[in-house]
């Protein structure tokens, strides 16, 4: 009986925190599983990752095996929130997603595979964030808790900074899209905001 | 630890039926749309998206609603009975009148990506039982808008105070500046005083932070 309580306190304690109590999610068969666009290879972590000779630069995207952008980037607000807290160039939990995400270096630019097929050239116009910044909801932003701004408990700071990883999960795609949590009621955003 | 789990589970089971709010003010008020039928049982899509923001269409952050392009009839003709002119809703205005104005859905977000209409303007369907929610685009019977203040003694002086950010005149709450909508309403939290007013009404203290009478 304890432990069955205690099997259901955590259902329903993910449940209230929209975060999955299982474990099932993976990447497999996502969209970020290319091993089937025919990109040279039929892995799935290779896009991103390698076991060897790994890219170090990057200390949020361990074993780094993706292209790096070296976009310059539209800031939002112009590179100010309108309560005037600076918003800088994305961080490296930003920079891995930017990737692919931005555009400018082509997704299955992996390894020494020579890539070729950028995001902008498949129907995927949501997912198309560009080098503009500017239509997007700040990255490399401090985030102070306060009155305006929770903790945030379901999503993540990397740095005390918001940034893409802080509200998407790369590799679990439970909520799409690649949420951290649901966005039913605007979960995701009030885990921040406190409006 | 029982006990605690007990209590953790209570709190959550609480928090997940909805018997607390989970969330600030705008959850469970008039502008959170999220249970009223539409496609998206979401609170802030309906005027911000994260990614691929409406903001060349209007300068407001993250938009994410169709923006209404009026035309609007002004109050007075374009002039005050003080003979100030009366311009173009602002867009402190422009973000309220995307619904109010009835001429863009209630429901027509969403990003650049796609071109929203939406089903339902806020004249139609389940507002029409609301009337006083519709403005229109015939502004000649309403307080100005897009209007500027001008500090005068014996007659206007700058608001100060109120929930939502305070009243104010836009964009920095300084004589010349415009009285929008957004100088009495807050669109993000609802108060006590009820239609998103920012000061009670209660002895015309609205009226009275700007107008000396």
């Amino acid at each position: 009986m304890r432990r069955y309580v205690g099997g259901w306190a955590r259902v329903v304690l993910g449940l209230a925190l929209g975060v999955s109590s299982a474990s099932a999610a993976s990447i497999s068969g996502t969209d970020h599983d290319f091993s089937g666009e025919g990109y040279g290879t039929d892995e799935i972590c290779i896009f991103c990752h390698t076991p060897h000779n790994a890219k170090t630069t990057n200390a949020y995207a361990p074993l780094w095996n993706h292209g790096s952008s070296t976009a310059t980037y539209t800031l939002y607000g112009g590179g100010q929130t309108s309560a005037g807290t600076p918003v800088g160039t994305p961080g490296a939990a930003s920079k891995a997603c930017l990737s692919c995400h931005d555009s400018t270096v082509a997704i299955d630019t992996y390894g020494s595979h020579a890539g070729s097929v950028h995001m902008s050239s498949l129907s995927r116009g949501f997912a198309v964030v560009g080098p503009n910044l500017a239509d997007d909801h700040p990255v490399g932003v401090a985030h102070t808790a306060g009155t305006r701004y929770k903790t945030p408990t379901g999503t993540k700071l990397y740095d005390g900074k918001v940034e893409c990883a802080s509200c998407h999960d790369v590799h679990k795609n439970t909520f799409r899209p690649f949420l951290r949590m649901s966005r039913a009621s605007s979960a995701l955003c009030f885990d921040c905001h406190g409006m | 630890m029982k006990r605690w789990l007990a209590i953790s589970a209570g709190v959550a089971a609480w928090v997940t039926l909805g018997l607390v709010p989970a969330f600030g003010a705008i959850a469970g008020a008039p502008h959170d749309l999220s249970d009223n039928g539409y496609s998206k049982a979401e609170i802030c899509i309906f005027c911000h998206t994260p990614h691929h923001s409406r903001i060349a269409e209007l300068d407001i952050k993250l938009w994410s609603h169709k923006t209404t392009v009026g035309p609007y009839q002004l109050y007075g003709g374009g002039l005050t009975s003080a003979s100030t002119p009366v311009g173009q809703p602002g867009k402190n205005s422009k973000i309220c009148l995307s619904c109010h104005d009835g001429t863009v859905a209630v429901d027509a977000m969403g990003s650049t990506i796609g071109d929203p209409v939406g089903t339902e303007r806020i004249n139609e369907g389940q507002w029409a039982a609301k009337p006083g929610l519709y403005i229109g685009t015939d502004l000649r019977n309403d307080h100005p808008v897009g209007v500027p203040l001008t500090v005068a003694a014996g007659k206007f002086k700058i608001p100060t105070g109120g929930s939502s950010g305070g009243m104010k005149l836009y964009p920095n709450n300084v004589s010349g500046d415009t009285v929008e909508c957004a100088s009495c309403h807050g669109v993000h939290g609802q108060t006590a005083f009820g239609k998103y007013l920012k000061v009670t009404m209660a002895g015309s203290a609205l009226c009275l932070n700007c107008h000396i009478k």
